[in-house]
């Protein structure tokens, strides 16, 4: 019996001669690439700690077995994201972080980079270690080729590796706004802009792909980057609409998916031109490419797109939704998950997915391509599907292929979406409920179809649950699909919702940290007051007089936000419309009339007409009744009447209307 | 037979002032099929160089004017109707702003005729005229054309509002035996969609106590407005024709207020219709509670619709090639209060 190669190997490690751990290192080293088993076998053998004591203790450690003990660790991060959590574990990350300082032999810090790239690959390293000590403006230096002084061609190539792999762990370390700030501050952009005329193509990669991430959402950093020239003197933008013409489809990508990044950060709006003629074609010539490319396309394209129609109108125009189309119908679902182990087909999926969601997100025309691709039954199997991700992309499809009554009515009740879609409501995932929330908002509308079943199967209850819910984006939807719930819906209906909701919610809800959830709460409480004076007076017991006024005085004279004063003025509008009762409440108050009457100057047309409706409905003249004319003098005395005769020239058609319809009920007294 | 000027439309929508009635026509290419269709002359139209009345060195797209001239103009006969609209020649590279003194001019009085042509608008003038639009939303895409078309829309109404509820009657219009009230049913509308970027609405119409019928019909419609943008006074389509329409259009007040000595609606008259009415077709699609048989009615037709601005009143002509023509429908608000009371919903 004896011990193993391996284990000797790793026995050696503790020699004090270093010619025995570099020969132990370098078999090490030999076993492990690419081989899975072997790597899991030396992490077996606690090789790892023994590999982070080089960096640490690093009196009388030769430097030689340093470069190798580095090029092995990266060997290991390279297997995996649990090796990778091993390696964290046993604290490497700073030790190689400190490899890379510029003092050190130049293939260390190339093999400790190296190492780190891998590392960042995964979630699990602490990102924030970069920007301690010198570490970030090291790999800031070696973005630049020459800082390393390489003489012969061996140590150029070598240096240009270091500078991309310095621009990959810049890109993934930089998550966050703070993060984007940090790096640009150490003096990235003119740095990254010259490494994309480096010529060397992986090099060039790595620095759009840095340059993405440090513009993304960005705009500040997206029009200094613009503005970035090269040592060169080339425009950076340039640039990169060269190299999305190169022969890789990875140049391509990276480079469609910076200028992407740029065009949401809003910083080359003047390119919009080139964006639409050549990233968005690219981008969908990119479907046609395999693996990780054509994964990824769809999900720059999605980011690309969203919120602007004309580039979904372009969208429309290219041959991106039957392209995507095929990904969601035939890549392997959840049933055949026996050719597809690792789900490497999910996130295409997914990504797919959503772009079609975005294609449709916006208009009629790409909503109608999306349905006459016939994947809307995929759409409703894909909501059980195993992955989360695939799950939320469905709703988002979903939702954006909702917002159509034509589709609503149509192709979505006939896929039978309803069902499936509330069950989403309960799913494991916060995403995911959210995103079938939202969904949802549409699918109880008075005119869909599928309304009744949403409700049958106890949606007023699971909404009510949700509106409690600690997320805002949840909570928000809840509401939202409450207040589209009662919008012109039956007494009953009302009543039913409050019963389970409560006045007492909606109250909390009004006053919700989130200005968004205020405003849909107080669209419900407007939804509610009408038409009848038989629902205003629901909400008169619901919540007792007093504290109806209160809401709606205080909501009058602090609130900053256009859509709120709207909701408020229609609540204040609605309940005008109701018996002498309720509108003797609004006249009693000269707090709410003289909010009225200030209102009615604002600059939003919208909030001055809503202010002009609630003196129509208080002036309205009910058979002449007596009250009417008393409430006409008030108002007239209150000087409304002075106020809207001046209106008469409004610029805005339906201010000016209304104007009008005033001044003839206040003519009538 | 009117001018309709959408050209300025842009810039008056957006500042709500009246509109102002250019009405030049752009030639495009597909005016040399026009010629050839139109053996009517239904009017003279002048094409001239502008040279007296504007900037040119602003412009340089060819015009055509309607003539206020009544002797240069023959009768009109309501054959063919049709309607002046901007068509931007796909060939200029730049589209060219209006001076101001061109905004103002308005109707030109014809000095000197270079060339007299007669132009017929025919469907595939129209088709044109829409694919033009769109191609003008991709202009503005390319940063070459005017963007504001692009985002032009109609002056809102709160009564054209998703939301709002009317219910009134339709029945047949009889001329010949004003008493007769055979047929006549109750009709509720609720409007469900509106979007004025598109010039597009959607709603239900529900017909009550229909005779010889015992359900109630309740049917899905779409709609659109008459923006001059996106739709045009010409249906196009559903069995209608340029006279079809021009008939149904005369049935409605707002157009029987212009002068029709002239036969031609003046400036002042198109100002005035469009800030007091809005113009809509609504074309019923589908049957929702009901089938078509069990309902004894038929949906192959659509409406001519005329909505008053100022109280929400709507007038329609159902319009229907094998129906009993000009059906009237009369509606109006529906107000379950003592007063108008507006509840809302938004898409996520």
């Amino acid at each position: 019996m004896n011990f193993t190669k391996h284990n000797q190997a790793v026995l050696d490690l503790d020699s004090s001669d270093p010619a025995v751990r570099v020969k132990a290192l370098r078999f090490i080293k030999n076993n492990i690439i690419g081989n899975k088993t072997k790597k899991d076998l030396y992490i077996g053998l606690n090789v790892i700690p023994k590999l982070v004591t080089f960096f640490i203790e690093t009196e009388g450690v030769d430097p030689e077995v340093q470069i190798q003990a580095a090029i092995v660790l990266g060997s290991f991060a390279y297997g995996g994201e649990e090796n990778v959590t091993e390696i964290v574990k046993h604290e490497a990350v700073k030790p190689l972080l400190e490899c890379i300082s510029l003092k050190n032999d130049p293939r260390l810090i190339e093999a400790a980079a190296r190492a780190l790239k891998a590392i960042y690959k995964c979630p699990t390293a602490n990102k924030n270690d970069i920007f301690q000590g010198y570490h970030l403006q090291d790999l800031i230096t070696l973005l630049d080729p020459d800082a390393l002084k390489p003489k012969t061609d061996r140590e150029k190539i070598a240096s240009v590796h270091t500078a991309e792999l310095a621009a990959t762990i810049i890109a993934r370390c930089c998550d966050t706004n703070e993060q984007q700030i940090q790096i640009a501050q150490a003096g990235a952009f003119p740095k990254l802009v010259n490494l994309l005329t480096c010529g060397f193509s992986k090099a060039q990669e790595a620095a759009l792909d840095a340059l993405a991430y440090l513009c993304r959402e960005n705009s500040d950093f997206g029009k200094e980057i613009v503005k970035t020239k090269s040592e060169t003197n080339e425009d950076p933008v340039k640039i990169m609409l060269n190299l999305i013409r190169d022969k890789s489809p990875t140049m391509r990508l990276i480079s469609a998916k910076c200028l992407t990044h740029l065009c949401r950060a809003k910083a080359i709006d003047e390119y919009l031109n080139d964006i639409t003629l050549a990233v968005l074609p690219t981008l969908v010539k990119l479907l046609d490419e395999k693996g990780p490319v054509r994964e990824e396309a769809p999900h720059v394209l999605a980011y690309l797109i969203r919120d602007n129609e004309e580039l979904q109108k372009a969208a429309c125009d290219s041959e991106a939704v039957s392209k995507l189309a095929e990904f969601v119908t035939h890549i392997s679902d959840q049933n055949s998950s026996y050719y597809d182990p690792l789900g490497d087909g999910d996130k295409l999926k997914e990504n797919a997915l959503m772009a079609l969601a975005a294609i449709s997100s916006l208009t009629d025309e790409g909503r109608k391509l999306v349905v006459d691709a016939k994947i809307i039954p995929h759409i409703v199997a894909a909501m059980s599907h195993r992955s989360y991700g695939v799950r939320a992309a469905a709703c988002q499809c979903t939702r954006s292929l909702s917002r159509s009554v034509h589709i609503l009515r149509t192709n979505l009740v006939d896929a039978g979406i309803a069902t499936p879609l509330f069950k989403l409501l309960s799913d494991e995932s916060t995403d995911v409920q959210t995103m079938a929330c939202a969904t949802l908002c549409n699918i109880v509308l008075e005119f869909s179809p599928m309304r009744k079943q949403i409700m049958e199967q106890g949606g007023i209850e699971k909404l009510v649950k949700l509106v409690h819910s600690p997320d805002n984006t949840l909570r928000l939807n809840a509401i939202w699909a409450l207040k589209n719930l009662v919008y012109h819906a039956e007494s009953e209906v009302k009543y039913r919702v409050m019963e389970v909701l409560t006045y007492q919610t909606m109250e909390k809800l009004i006053e919700d940290p989130e200005l968004d959830v205020q405003e849909k709460a107080l669209n419900l409480l407007r939804n509610l007051a009408c038409p009848k004076p038989e629902d205003i007076e629901e909400v008169f017991k619901g919540l007792t007089e007093s504290r109806l006024m209160n809401i709606i005085e205080s909501k009058l004279c602090c609130s900053w936000s256009d859509e709120i004063i709207k909701q408020i003025l229609f609540v204040i509008n609605n309940i005008a419309t109701g018996n002498e009762y309720h509108k003797k409440t609004i006249m009693s108050r000269t707090n709410i009339l003289t909010h009225i009457k200030n209102y009615m100057s604002h600059q939003n047309p919208d909030i001055r007409v809503a202010a002009v409706w609630c003196l129509i409905n208080l002036t309205w003249m009910e058979d002449k009744h007596s009250s009417s004319q008393l409430r006409v003098r008030e108002l007239r005395q209150f000087g409304f009447e002075d106020i809207v005769k001046n209106m008469a020239n409004d610029e805005n058609l339906d201010v000016r209307e209304k104007v009008k319809m005033a001044l003839v009920q206040f003519s009538q007294v | 037979m009117f001018a309709a000027n959408d050209s300025e439309t842009e810039i008056y929508y957006a500042s709500e002032s009246p509109p102002d009635l250019d009405s030049d026509l752009e030639e495009n290419n597909a005016h040399d099929e026009d010629l050839e269709a139109a053996n009517d002359a239904i009017e003279d139209l002048s094409n001239r160089r502008n040279n007296n009345d504007f900037n040119t060195t602003n412009m340089d797209l060819d015009g055509e004017y309607t003539s206020e001239d009544e002797e240069q103009r023959p009768h009109i006969s309501p054959a063919a109707g049709h309607a002046f609209q901007r068509l931007i020649d796909p060939y200029t590279t730049r589209h060219h702003r209006r001076s101001s003194s061109q905004r103002i001019r308005g109707f030109s009085p014809l000095n000197s005729r270079l060339l007299r042509r007669t132009n017929a608008i025919t469907p595939s003038f129209l088709t044109q005229h829409v694919k033009h639009n769109k191609e003008l939303g991709l202009e503005s895409i390319n940063g070459a054309g005017s963007k504001e078309l692009g985002q032009f829309r109609l002056p809102e109404s709160s009564f054209l509002r998703a939301g709002m509820t009317f219910s009134g009657t339709q029945n047949l219009m009889n001329t010949q035996q004003p008493s007769q009230r055979d047929e006549e049913w109750e009709v509720k509308v609720t409007v469900h969609y509106v979007n004025y970027k598109t010039g597009t609405a959607i709603g239900l119409m529900e017909a009550l106590n229909v005779p010889n019928s015992s359900n109630t019909v309740v049917t899905y419609w779409e709609g659109e407005m008459i923006d001059f943008v996106n739709h045009s006074l010409w249906t196009d389509k559903w069995n209608s024709t340029p006279d079809i329409d021009l008939q149904h259009w005369k049935k409605f007040d707002a157009f029987r207020q212009m002068d029709v000595r002239r036969g031609t609606p003046t400036k002042e008259w198109f100002q005035e219709a469009c800030q007091k009415y809005i113009f809509m077709r609504w074309k019923e699609h589908y049957f929702v509670n009901v089938t078509a048989q069990e309902s004894g009615l038929t949906i192959a037709g659509f409406y001519y619709i005329c909505i008053r601005r100022s109280d929400g009143t709507i007038e329609g002509y159902y319009f229907d090639p094998v129906s009993t023509p000009y059906q009237k429908l009369t509606l109006k608000p529906l107000l379950k209060g003592n007063g108008v009371s507006f509840c809302d919903y938004s898409f996520n």
